[in-house]
């Protein structure tokens, strides 16, 4: 929205208005609004990642010439008068159409930076999202389709300037720089009256007034009625403040007499003074609340240290973790996501477990190969770029042929995103989907239970994440070569295998890799004359791709597969001594990654692992568990200090957020001993879950749930609904961040408001492991709190609005309705409940376990934590165990007293 | 009566009636009425509750001059008929685009009623009893009459884009504004859309592409310019210089039974069309 009408024109233009902004407002036209318009159908048309069916032609040229080629040739613009093509044809270069239209339009060259940032923030949603895409180099799109913010500039240039041209010829007016401004100097009352009148700020009640004066164009009059009207406005406006001062004093215990005893003078002090604190009103909020939280949680803490000493209930409430139950002691590594918390607590609440609070990667970061799918996903925060691949195999007979449900499904959503093809589809299929909603509204579960019977399971897998040494490399190549070979035999020749011997495939691939020459065996066992062999050997080498440079290549991707044996005792080792835990492992290690199930749902990855990148952490969770059971990582862990037993074993599995189920994963390579303790475990795990589902429920405003097994069934329906806005508040009311040991928060609820990082300052006196955890775990989680914060404190502006209204664009983000900004942040139904803020809008309190003089150290030789800590992005307090104060930060003392030192007593 | 005689006899009073259910340019003059503002206090005309009389009572004096001339036409006033069916067709789309982009409350009524009842006469054409339908048009006006009034009293002006945001402030207000602009647009169910089917049944048999364009074409762009007025006036950030009121119990009672009121006429004209 441009901004208001309060200040001159000529000290907006340039800074807070475009010369389309100031058109809009002086002349009523509505530039601003079509610029975005048409811009927009453009951007959606180049940024398409595969939902429309016929495509943008013309992409790989990058935005600026994509858009420039169609734009040349859109009668619909040359209809509505936009001679575009005219002005494009005056340069090529994004960066000389932009130096083109900014002379043209008279701006003056020093006010360019100011007039670029104020286009830029017009849209900026799309504006993000291109830079974004421009700083991608390893984005698939953006290495297909460049774009980039010069590009998007260029874009949005060459249509104001063809927009205001035609507004320009219409009303007959010079709409440029120079002239806006005389218009301005040489009218500067009918402009303020022309700004309110087209702003919206108008008083209502004047607008037919100035509405028929301005159109009289009589200066007398229009002199004569800005004097009526700005007299008015400013007695009205001085009322609203009036009231709304005496219904604030009201509210403090002030009658109207009272107040109205005070002379004048201490009247506008107190008007005044209360509109001034109006701008710091929201920060003064925040401090409030995170004031309240930090003394609650020092509060819970030093109570909690209280009573262990006084050995009452609270220790018998931790449920101590040395007792080890019938299955011994299991400990269970989380992710530090907030949804964990609650988790955590419920399990040490049920059974004998020791829980740890780790990043969801587990400090493995992958790009991943899923099975069917022929790109890489980056599982970890990002922060870290993976170097090394971990690739999904199917260790049974994978089914080439589709389930008759999943062809026929195929069909129908082909069919649906042709272009005419709906009309018909409609009415032969539509009743189809009528079944479909009618079962997925009324009955979720059991209509989905059903149709995931139909669906086509994907196989089991195991993860390949062993470094492939040179000879697995090149017979991996060799095979794969061979099976080209193969294919392409059958298919020029009509020779089945079975015709076949090894060593003529051998010979084949070895002329097509050029190692060899001459005619092949197989030439003269099927007659295929010389010049058809070679020709079949060309092709070998182009359409099959049998060739060296491929060959290279695909040696270099398999270089980047798995990890060395050192490579993972290093990860194993750095995880496991980063939480403290180098010892006293027990007989189970559930390793467990989280993610969401929802339906209908764009936000679905805002609801899964923040630290594998938005996606779900059990592939992780698996290569972890896999690494730290291998013998010769044990034995490697072992020359580092940390003994394993062999009768651990390491479980991955996987917790849904949504319904606070945990499934265990890889069970099948546990040692039989080993799954005579799963059945136990999972029982508590389904416990645990329950009463985290009931404890949600209760934080949903779920009502009639008569105990944790209802609230489990409940969770579970909003997990399948599709009409479900709000599957779960994901990590909506998170607050702070606890670095440190368990002992610190095993007796507290923290109600699922706290990142839980494991950390034990005793095994780590340089502040390696902390310094890990500050440049990693916690800026994440300084992200996520800024997200959700922006979110919450303006949900149109930063955060995405109603989820009720969007739709998905180009299959990369979410607009509102069928065409607006592309929508950032939260939408309203993670943010609010109501109309009332569910998340409190606090900055990162972040609890640090260590000694002072280390946490100190460490921020002065880290950039990143040091500016997020001293510009007031986060609040830090460290928990000094040595000299038993808690140190809170708050730069607002200056920087001499930032450090504001309290007793407090820590749990052992 | 019939003939050329009868013929030249009915023309005056056809003409008449193109005053009452408005045929441009004939339609200046009831435009310029609602649009008229009160220059003094005992300017009793320009009250809302005369003008929805006025409103009220055109259609009524309308059908009578349409039933008066048709009388004089006799059989041979066939043509006469279809001439002025294709005035009313061409006047209802002509106001029906203009009020797309009308932003005043009292122009929208004018251009909405000027409109409707242009339709009219494509269905005298067809011999659909006018009187019923006009009624249903007209009378389905008056919510948003008085909403609109209501408006004015509150905010000096009843115009779209000056006080956006009434859900959010006014939220009683808003629920009956959209009601009133729906019934005013003939969405199905409303007596105005009862009375654009009276007059599409009646004139289908007839002449399909006389009766289904003007019909369907105004219909059209009078629900587009429906959504047009409720987006600048009922959703959107509302304004903090601003004092929204919302309605009290009673006026909520009042709109309401009118509305309901409304709803029982609409049956009336189910009972015309079966």
């Amino acid at each position: 929205m441009p901004p208001g009408t309060a200040k001159p024109l000529a000290d907006q233009l340039g800074r807070d208005l475009t010369l389309y902004d100031a058109a809009d407002q002086l002349f009523g036209t509505r530039i601003g609004e079509t610029l975005n318009e048409l811009l927009i159908k453009g951007l959606m048309d180049f940024f398409d990642e595969g939902q429309s069916v016929w495509r943008m032609p013309g992409r790989r040229q990058g935005l600026f010439r994509a858009w420039a080629n169609i734009a040349r040739r859109n009668r619909r613009l040359k209809m509505r008068g936009l001679d575009v093509a005219a002005i494009l044809d005056e340069a090529d270069e994004p960066e000389a159409m932009i130096d083109l239209v900014m002379t043209r339009l008279g701006i003056p060259e020093q006010r360019w930076m100011d007039y670029f940032t104020v286009e830029l923030s017009r849209l900026h949603g799309w504006a993000g999202f291109v830079r974004w895409r421009a700083q991608a180099g390893h984005y698939y799109w953006q290495q297909r389709n460049p774009a980039d913010l010069v590009d998007y500039l260029a874009v949005r240039l060459v249509l104001a300037l063809a927009l205001l041209t035609d507004a320009g010829r219409r009303l007959k007016r010079d709409l440029r720089w120079e002239a806006l401004l005389d218009f301005a100097a040489t009218h500067p009352h009918e402009c303020v009256l022309r700004r309110e009148l087209n702003a919206g700020t108008v008083l209502p009640d004047f607008a037919h007034r100035i509405e028929v004066t301005l159109d009289s164009g009589d200066p007398a009059r229009i002199d004569a009625l800005y004097l009526d009207y700005e007299r008015e406005k400013t007695t009205r406006e001085a009322c609203t403040r009036a009231r709304r001062v005496q219904v604030m004093a009201a509210a403090a215990g002030f009658d109207r007499a009272s107040l109205l005893a005070r002379d004048e003078d201490a009247l506008h002090q107190i008007i005044d003074g209360t509109y001034a604190a109006k701008a710091h009103e929201g920060m003064l909020w925040t401090r409030a609340l995170e004031r309240a939280h930090i003394r609650a949680l020092l509060g819970q803490i030093d109570a909690a240290a209280e009573a262990q000493c006084s050995g009452a209930p609270a220790s018998a409430q931790s449920g101590d973790a040395t007792h080890d139950g019938p299955i011994g002691k299991v400990q269970a590594l989380f992710c530090i996501d907030v949804r964990s918390e609650r988790l955590r607590r419920h399990l040490e609440a049920v059974g004998d477990y020791e829980t740890f609070g780790i990043a969801g990667f587990f400090g493995v970061p992958i790009a991943f190969v899923e099975f069917g799918k022929g790109h890489e996903t980056a599982l970890c925060p990002a922060v870290v770029t993976p170097k090394n691949v971990a690739v999904e195999m199917p260790h049974t007979q994978a089914k080439h042929a589709h389930s008759l449900f999943d062809l026929a499904h195929e069909v129908v959503h082909d069919l649906k995103n042709t272009v005419l093809a709906p009309y018909v589809t409609v009415e032969a299929v539509g009743l189809l989907f009528g079944f479909d909603m009618v079962g997925k509204t009324f009955a979720p579960r059991a209509y989905n239970t059903w149709r995931q019977r139909l669906e086509t399971r994907k196989p089991p897998a195991r993860l390949l994440f062993d470094k492939l040494s040179e000879d697995e490399a090149l017979e991996l190549v060799a095979n794969l070569q061979d099976e080209m070979v193969l294919r392409a035999v059958e298919r020029h020749f009509a020779v089945k295998r079975e015709q076949l011997t090894s060593p003529m495939l051998r010979e084949l691939r070895e002329t097509a890799l050029e190692n060899r020459r001459g005619q092949t065996e197989f030439a003269r066992r099927f007659g295929v004359d010389a010049a058809a062999e070679a020709v079949f050997i060309r092709s070998l080498q182009a359409e099959y791709r049998v060739n060296s440079d491929q060959a290279r290549i695909q040696l270099e991707h398999l270089a980047k597969v798995g990890f060395r044996p050192k490579r993972q005792a290093q990860l194993i080792g750095a995880a496991l001594r980063g939480i403290g835990l180098t010892a006293g492992f027990g007989r189970a290690v559930l390793v467990v990654g989280h993610g969401s199930t929802s339906e209908n749902n764009p936000y679905e990855s805002a609801l899964d692992c923040g630290a594998c990148g938005g996606d779900q952490g059990l592939v992780n969770a698996r290569i972890f568990a896999a690494m730290a059971n291998r013998r010769e990582v044990r034995q490697l862990l072992k020359e580092q200090g940390i003994t394993i037993p062999a009768e651990t074993h390491f479980i991955p599995a996987l917790h849904d957020t949504t319904t606070d189920e945990i499934h265990l994963a890889d069970l099948d390579e546990l040692p039989p001993a080993a799954l005579t303790r799963v059945d136990r475990i999972r029982e508590d795990l389904t416990a645990a879950g329950r009463l985290t589902a009931a404890e949600r429920c209760r934080e949903l405003g779920e009502t009639d749930i008569s105990g944790p097994d209802a609230a489990a069934r409940r969770v579970k329906r909003h997990a399948l609904d599709w009409t479900q806005v709000r599957p779960e508040w994901g990590l909506s009311k998170n607050a702070s961040f606890v670095i440190g040991r368990r002992a610190l928060t095993r007796t507290l609820n923290l109600n699922g408001r706290a990142f839980l990082h494991s950390y034990d300052y005793r095994v780590d006196p340089k502040g390696r492991l902390l310094e890990t955890i500050l440049t990693g775990p916690l800026i994440v989680a300084q992200w996520i709190n800024l997200e959700h914060f922006f979110s919450v404190v303006d949900n149109e502006a930063f955060g995405s609005g109603s989820k009720v209204y969007h739709n998905i664009v180009g299959r990369f983000g979410v607009v509102t309705g069928n065409l607006s900004d592309l929508r950032t942040g939260l939408p309203a139904q993670t943010m609010l409940r109501g109309d009332r803020p569910y998340h409190q809008p606090m900055r990162l309190i972040t609890v640090i376990e260590a000694p002072f003089g280390l946490v100190e150290d460490l921020l002065a030789k880290l950039y990143k934590p040091r500016e997020l800590v001293q510009n007031g992005w986060i609040r830090l307090v460290v928990l000094d165990p040595e000299t038993a104060q808690a140190q809170v930060y708050d730069p607002k003392h200056g920087e001499g007293d930032a450090w504001q030192p309290q007793p407090i007593r820590l749990p052992a | 009566m019939g003939g050329l005689l009868g013929m030249m006899l009915a023309l005056p009073f056809f003409v008449l009636a193109g005053l009452c259910l408005p045929l441009f340019p004939l339609s200046i003059g009831i435009n310029r009425f609602i649009q008229h503002l009160p220059k003094h206090a005992a300017d009793r005309l320009a009250q809302p509750q005369a003008k929805a009389l006025v409103l009220l009572v055109l259609p009524l004096l309308g059908a009578m001059l349409i039933g008066v001339g048709s009388w004089l036409a006799g059989d041979g006033g066939g043509w006469l008929l279809n001439a002025f069916a294709f005035w009313g067709g061409l006047t209802s789309l002509l106001y029906a685009f203009r009020l797309l982009s009308a932003r005043d409350g009292q122009i929208w009524v004018g251009q909405l009623y000027t409109s409707a009842l242009a339709l009219v006469w494509v269905g005298v054409a067809h011999d659909v009893p006018p009187l019923l339908p006009a009624l249903g048009l007209a009378a389905s006006l008056l919510p948003l009459w008085f909403l609109l009034d209501g408006l004015t009293q509150r905010f000096g002006i009843a115009r779209t884009g000056l006080y956006p945001g009434l859900a959010l402030r006014m939220p009683r207000f808003a629920a009956l504004f959209i009601v009133a602009v729906l019934v005013a647009v003939a969405v199905p169910f409303s007596p105005a859309f009862f009375a654009v089917a009276d007059l599409a049944f009646g004139g289908i048999g007839a002449n399909e592409l006389l009766t289904l364009v003007p019909l369907s074409l105004a219909w059209l762009l009078w629900t587009w310019a429906g959504i047009n007025l409720l987006a600048g006036i009922v959703f959107g950030e509302p304004r903090a210089d601003l004092d929204y009121v919302d309605l009290d119990r009673r006026d909520v009672l009042m709109h309401g039974g009118g509305m309901v009121l409304l709803a029982l006429f609409g049956l009336v004209l189910v009972e015309g069309i079966l």
